[in-house]
């Protein structure tokens, strides 16, 4: 009924608009109003019609106009919009455009079809376009993201060549349950599963018959996709701004963009690096003067291979310094009707530790296809291939992880191999590798001969119509379909030949994993966005509404086989043989709607809800309510040294779904020689489990000062969870270990602020420095069961969940008399795992043809436990072992050798004069030096070529901390939820990389 | 008009596809839901039952590498977790006996679940064969809850366990209560054994070879009883469990009920079974005190059970043996075996008074597992340890028949009186009496039971 009346007064308006045929033709030119030089793209139109045209490449344009006095409309994405009289009289027009450096007009997306510009952005919605996102060559987008958005915290959990990083925004978003982001490339919920490699059994991270553990490291599989063909990179934060979202949304959506083709003759772009890298920090071990000393620290049989010689075996295994390369290169053209953009990379990044890697190939075609004037078609299509070895890192009990075995090796022990001519290489042909007394492994011998590949093929396409039903200057409704899919297969090969010195540990000789895994995400969205602008322009109106339905399927089966006949690698060649499945099918329905009403580009409203029912909650047909509203409004009459001021205010709420087995109290199907069995499952989950409810509430200012030299936003953000899908451990007398349940309630509260600021610009020198701060608080308001502490000892740290307190707070051991060392333990809280604050400063500065970018990532507060140190200690072979223990120490009570003293207190009572240690780090996480050559010598070398540029980046380059460990930031695993205490447990050592890059345009 | 039904028809497409139920049932396992409803399919009952052995050498096999090294049988020397010498020999934790306690609780939980189930089974399931469950569960209950309290001892136990997982936490009560239930629970088995026909409806796990039918089984309950009537001191008690339970002198000294593993996928290996070894040694104290045999080498015990390997110093203990008795991964290890059941009885009649049947039986065991000579005589009373020459012998054969099956020698070091006697590698290393209860049993109650505090090591 509605729709109807709806529809019979938009024909009744096209009708109208039709009669008037009468038109002259404009022409016009556009240029930068700082350098002068052309605009290559962008739109035209004119004031109160439908008419618009594009802008050239050679910056021109030509509009078909009525023959009135008409107000053209220009604009281009990183300008301001310019609105330029035209009288009738006037056939032809020069428009200089002012550079948005603040981006301040680009459209930012609000809800699932809609958007507004940023300058009336009701949230803070952080925005990364490509130039800022690929300063130097990473393995993944997320790291690229790294220190570039206040609010959140992205951290490498494996730092392993290839990618496997978390990220989290705006801190504590559940206690239990999924903290990362939701993912949507091009309107498609893509992947970020992780499948274990497989290679437990060889580390034994966990019990020895499970195949795979969570603490292997894996890849996450946002870090598939190609960094240098995305446009842009929308980061919704919060409930506030992603409620559209729905039951899926509390830990915010990034939202991907990728390039589109552009108007005009073909243009190509080609950029090619080379690069290598080096390890960061080096662990090393301790340094024996004498015989004697050795034998002290590890018996009689040290004099057998005690040598005055000290072996680097940091350097002996990670001190390579690898070629990697990357080739990436982009077409884009087009014509009005039909445009095409390509790219295809080729990557690969060699690692400090010599069988590692990780190789990426892509290849992108994304068109868009005009039919008539009111329909058109997109597609975005991308094949991915990504390999990568990852060698043998992180937690282990086998002494097979090469840190495993290199912390009780001591350096007077060669662990090269013996060559054929006598001498000792790291490396040789022929070689044989010494049998390692120490441990039960030569890690040199395992980086020779044991493999941990993977390999992935992914697909991603979608598909999207826009068909304008009614496109008149007063209404518009566009029905937009979107459809995709995201699919990839993940093998992964493990295999540990029979001869290794640890095969024989489990009296099976030879390991051959072989995982086969795969997922397919499948997405269909239909919206209707209507749009009512009355001619006075005084309002716009935007209804939109639609329909959302998902599907995931993720399936994995492993294959373990020991006891390798001929050490065939093939898993039918072993004797032992144990299988292993993952198995998730999730479906999702949702359905939205939301109202934007913006008057007079002063005043925006929002309101907006969404409903979402899905297969992972008990009640599968039960639908969850998920309402947003927000409000913003621009005071544009400048006061003092602040042109424009706006202030915002969103609400929103959103949930956060249980993952697919959660609801489930299982039997475990088991058997015993043969015998099958059902055996209850340690985890017993209550018979309604829904999704976790978050409701924020964001207030901010953005203010633009000092005549567009700087732009200020702060946003202050409270957050509400509540329903928190709890897994309580419970006292084990139940005959459970974990009950899965929603209650209890959750706050966080935080603060984010970005300065972007230009004090110089001018045409040879632009500088741009930028700030983002971050912080935030959580606390536990309510908790309907006692308090409980998640999974480790306080010996080593763990976290207490607890009500009225913050849930990373952390405890540990403390001496229930400070600074003494004998005195009881008292388990107590001794600060928090949550960071104090955030703060990145990424520097951009100009000169000429010459430009300088660093990025500064810091990181103030929180807590490790370095858990790598005190294994050293306890076999005695921590670098600074013998080191006195300076005076006015902690501790010094405990005794006089660093190590000694140590072993001391972490046994006695103080977790924090041994091994729980502080995090703060400063690292210089990007840098890079460019040189544009001159236009003119580029165009003499070849006439095609548009630009070049040379430039030399890094990664990593520094870093500034007291942790004693490797490095803070990288975690023992990629933890599985927020409120996990975080060991440094054998990580892969950090490394810097280093780039140098050739861009060339033509 | 046409193009708003076009509309229609787009917005209806997605709809179309998701008309279908969202639900997805749980690929992965069965559910519990399946032993809780009415109606129970004999089946499920069974398939849950027969996971009770599962859940036995979960108990069970936590314990050895632990209890045994606090016991100087062997050490556990892992270069990848090297503080754990410390946590067993140096300083006590909570963490201490956490699997333990778990593990006996998960195998009470589970058979309570199949006690319930067993009560609302579908028709087709015979009185006789319920019985036969109960039998079953009850007699792998009582075991569980027996490791638990010899592992816990003074710190207490939790026994009425059969609670909502909401409902209040069990209390936690003394030894002698927990002695209590686990006699009551291997009565009440016993009572359901002879009532269970000849044959059982479930298939026992190979390790009850030989006890695998109602009657078989009523043995491994009677030889348990027997342990734990030992343990409490009730001799004449523990000598009628005997003569009920599959004792005999005749027969090979390692009859009886074991825990089974396999490579098979969906099975574990025998996590005693360490080949090289990675971390399972043979303590030097354990080695020296091996009696001499007539040609003046040492208990065959001693060499047998255990093999020479290059020596390894950890954390200052060194070590040169290894163990030899799992000798493939799936080796099985005793829950109860005809040579403790020979040493039990010789115990209970020394203790009774009838020496001359104590010495007999110490004599079965030292000349068939030992090689030794006979004992000619009562040796009577003297010596370091009790004061009685022939506990001492009992203590002695008991130290190397049961080596690094289940921390006997700490368990019967404790009964005596002589932990602190136990000898020790390193200045400073103490010996534990029990362990405390788990962290994750006294942070939910408030206040701390009594068994939290960490006892004081000898």
């Amino acid at each position: 009924m509605r729709w109807s009346l709806v529809c019979a007064a938009a024909f009744a308006l096209l009708a109208a608009e039709r009669a008037s045929a009468q038109t002259r033709i404009i022409t016009g030119r556009v240029t930068d109003s700082l350098t002068s030089e052309v605009v290559t793209s962008g739109q035209v139109s004119v004031t109160g019609t439908t008419v618009g045209s594009t802008i050239k490449e050679d910056g021109t344009f030509t509009l078909a106009a009525p023959t009135r006095d008409v107000t053209v409309v220009v604009r281009s994405i990183g300008f301001k919009r310019v609105d330029v009289a035209v009288p009738a009289s006037q056939s032809a027009v020069d428009v200089a455009l002012a550079r948005d450096y603040f981006q301040l007009e680009a459209i930012v997306v609000t809800g699932q079809a809609t958007g507004v510009e940023r300058k009336n952005l009701a949230n803070a919605v952080a925005s990364v376009d490509n130039q800022t996102l690929v300063k130097s060559s990473t393995s993944s987008v997320e790291q690229a993201l790294m220190g570039k958005v206040a609010g959140a915290q992205i951290q490498d959990y494996g730092s392993g060549p290839g990618g496997g990083v978390i990220v989290t925004l705006r801190g504590a978003n559940s206690l239990n349950n999924a903290y990362t982001p939701l993912y949507v490339v091009d309107g498609v919920v893509v992947s970020d599963a992780k499948i274990s490699p497989g290679i437990n059994r060889l580390t034994r991270a966990t019990s020895a018959t499970l195949i795979s553990s969570d603490q292997e490291y894996p890849v996450n599989r946002i870090g598939d996709l190609n960094p240098n063909e995305i446009e842009s990179i929308e980061v919704l934060k919060g409930a506030s701004a992603s409620a559209i979202y729905g039951s899926k949304a509390s830990n915010g959506v990034i939202l991907i963009t990728t390039k589109k083709g552009r108007v005009g003759t073909p243009q190509f772009t080609v950029s090619q690096r080379f690069g290598t890298s080096r390890i960061m920090r080096k662990v090393g071990g301790r340094v024996f003067e004498t015989e004697a000393e050795a034998i002290a620290a590890f018996g009689p049989t040290a004099s057998q291979y005690w040598t005055p010689t000290v072996y680097d075996h940091d350097e002996e295994l990670a001190g390579r310094r690898p070629l990697s390369y990357e080739t990436a290169a982009t077409v884009s053209g087009g014509t009005e009707t039909t445009r095409y953009f390509a790219s295809g990379l080729v990557r690969h990044e060699g690692a400090i530790i010599r069988v590692e890697y990780a190789n990426k190939q892509s290849l992108r075609l994304n068109l868009d296809q005009q039919i008539g004037r009111r329909l058109s078609l997109n597609l975005s299509s991308e094949a991915i291939h990504t390999g990568n070895d990852r060698g043998i890192n992180g937690n282990g009990n086998a002494g097979v992880v090469y840190y495993d075995a290199l912390t009780s090796t001591p350096s007077f022990v060669d662990l090269r191999a013996v060559c054929p001519d006598g001498s000792r290489q790291i490396r040789c042909k022929g070689g044989v590798y010494p049998n390692n007394p120490y441990a039960n492994s030569n890690p040199l011998a395992s980086v020779e001969y044991v493999k941990n590949e993977e390999s992935v093929w992914r697909m991603i396409l979608s598909g999207r119509a826009n068909w304008d039903v009614i496109s008149s200057p007063q209404h518009s409704l566009r029905l937009i379909g979107i459809g995709g899919v995201d699919y990839f297969s993940q093998k992964n090969v493990v295999f540990s030949p029979p001869f290794m010195q640890f095969e024989p540990l489990d009296g099976f000789l030879g390991t051959s994993v072989l995982s086969n895994g795969g997922n397919a995400n499948q997405n269909v969205t239909g919206s209707t966005v209507y749009t009512y602008k009355p001619a006075s322009g005084a309002f716009s109106a935007t209804t939109s509404a639609g329909i959302q339905y998902e599907t995931r399927n993720l399936q994995v089966q492993r294959t373990l086989s020991e006891n390798l006949v001929g050490g065939l690698q093939i898993t039918t060649a072993g004797t032992n043989v144990r299988l292993d499945e993952e198995f998730e099918k999730v479906n999702d329905l949702g359905f939205y709607g939301q109202e934007e009403f913006l008057l007079g580009d002063r005043l925006l409203l929002t309101a907006g809800a969404r409903a979402d029912q899905s297969s992972n909650n008990s009640d599968a047909s039960k639908l969850y309510f998920y309402p947003k509203a927000s409000a913003s409004y621009r005071l544009t009459t400048p006061l003092l040294a602040v042109d424009e001021l706006k202030l915002r205010a969103a609400f929103g709420a959103s949930g956060n779904q249980p993952s697919y087995r959660q609801r489930f109290s299982e039997l475990a199907s088991v058997n015993i020689a043969g015998v099958p069995a059902f055996n209850i499952s340690s985890t017993v989950a209550a018979n309604d489990i829904r999704p976790e409810r978050q409701r924020e509430i964001e207030v901010g200012l953005d203010a633009t000062l000092f005549k567009s030299r700087a732009n200020l936003e702060v946003t202050g953000f409270e957050k509400r969870i509540s329903d928190l899908l709890l897994r309580r451990s419970i006292a084990p007398v139940m005959g459970f270990g974990t009950q899965v349940f929603n209650g209890g309630v959750m706050r966080t509260r935080g603060l984010e602020v970005g300065l972007n600021m230009i004090p110089i610009q001018s045409q040879k020198v632009q500088w741009n420095p930028r700030v983002n701060f971050f912080m935030s608080r959580s606390k536990v308001l309510s908790l309907p069961v006692p308090t409980f502490r998640q999974s480790g000892s306080a010996r080593y740290g763990t976290l207490q969940i607890e009500t009225g307190k913050s849930p990373t707070q952390v405890i540990a051991w403390i001496p229930s008399v400070a600074g003494s060392a004998t005195s009881p333990r008292t388990d107590g809280v001794i600060g928090d795992y949550n960071p104090d604050y955030k703060l990145g400063f990424g520097n951009d500065l100009k000169i000429g043809q010459f430009n300088v970018y660093f990025l500064l990532d810091h990181y103030q507060g929180g807590w490790i436990h370095n858990y790598t140190e005190l294994l050293y200690d306890f076999s005695l072979n921590t670098r600074d072992y013998e080191d006195p223990v300076p005076a006015g120490s902690p501790l010094a009570p405990y005794g006089t050798q660093m190590g000694a003293a140590r072993i001391a207190a972490g046994q006695s009572n103080c977790s924090t004069c041994a091994w729980v240690q502080p995090m703060t780090y400063t690292k210089l996480r990007e840098a890079t030096l460019s040189f544009e050559l001159p236009a003119s010598f580029v165009r003499s070398l070849w006439s095609g070529a548009r630009y070049m540029r040379l430039s030399l980046s890094g990664r990593n380059l520094l870093i500034l901390t007291g942790y004693r460990g490797q490095d803070p930031e990288v975690l023992a695993r990629a933890a599985t939820v927020w409120t996990q205490w975080r060991s440094d447990i054998w990580p892969h050592p950090t490394y810097r990389t280093f780039w140098l890059s050739v861009d060339v345009g033509f | 008009m046409i193009r708003a039904a076009t509309l229609a028809a787009l917005l209806m497409l997605p709809l179309a596809s998701a008309c279908k139920t969202l639900d997805e049932p749980d690929y992965f396992a069965g559910s519990l839901n399946a032993l809780e409803g009415s109606d129970i399919p004999p089946t499920t009952i069974n398939t849950a039952a027969q996971a009770m052995p599962i859940l036995t050498r979960g108990v069970m096999s936590g314990i050895v590498t632990t209890w045994g090294e606090v016991g100087r049988e062997g050490h556990n020397l892992d270069p990848t977790n090297p503080d754990g010498t410390a946590q067993r020999l140096v300083t006590e934790n909570r963490a201490i006996g956490s699997g333990t306690w778990s593990n006996a609780y998960q195998s009470m939980r589970q058979g309570n679940v199949v006690l319930g189930a067993v009560d609302r089974a579908a028709p087709g399931m015979t009185d006789a064969q319920k019985e036969g469950i109960r039998g079953w569960v009850k007699t792998h209950q009582a075991i569980a809850l027996l490791i638990a309290t010899n592992i816990f001892d003074q710190a207490g136990v939790a026994i009425d366990v059969n609670v909502k997982v909401d409902d209040p936490l069990p209390a936690i009560v003394t030894k002698a209560a927990a002695f209590a239930r686990i006699l009551q629970l291997l009565d009440e088995a016993r009572t359901h054994l002879l009532a269970a026909g000849s044959s059982f409806s479930f298939i026992p796990s190979a390790g009850f070879a030989g006890f695998n039918t109602p009657a078989g089984l009523l043995k491994v309950n009677r030889g348990i009883r027997a342990r734990v009537n030992v343990y409490l001191g009730n001799w004449t008690a523990a000598l009628t469990d005997l003569a009920a339970s599959f004792i005999d002198t005749t027969a090979a000294l390692s009859l009886g009920a074991y825990n089974t593993y396999s490579s098979l996928s969906g099975d574990i290996t025998n996590p005693l079974f360490d080949p090289v070894p990675r971390t399972q040694v043979v303590s030097p104290f354990w080695l020296a005190g091996a009696q001499l045999r007539a040609d003046g080498t040492p208990d065959l015990r001693s060499t047998q059970k255990t093999a020479l390997i290059t020596t390894r110093v950890l954390n200052n203990i060194t070590v040169d043996h290894k163990w030899n008795i799992y000798k493939s991964a799936a080796d099985p290890f005793p829950i109860i075996k005809n040579e403790e059941l020979i040493l039990l009885r010789a115990e209970a009649n020394l203790q009774a008074g009838n020496r001359a049947d104590a010495l007999k039986d110490i004599n079965v065991v030292r000349v068939k597992s030992g090689g030794l000579a006979p004992l000619a005589s009562d040796p009577g009373a003297g010596g370091t340890l009790t004061g009685d020459l022939l506990i001492d012998e009992i203590l002695y054969n008991r130290r190397y028949s049961l080596v690094w099956e289940g921390g006997h020698t700490w368990i019967d070091w404790r009964r005596y009186g002589q932990l602190a006697k136990l000898p020790r590698a390193r200045t400073g290393d103490v010996v534990f009496p029990y362990a405390p209860l788990p962290d994750a049993e006294c942070i939910p109650r408030d206040p701390d039971p009594a068994g939290c505090t960490i006892p004081t090591p000898l």
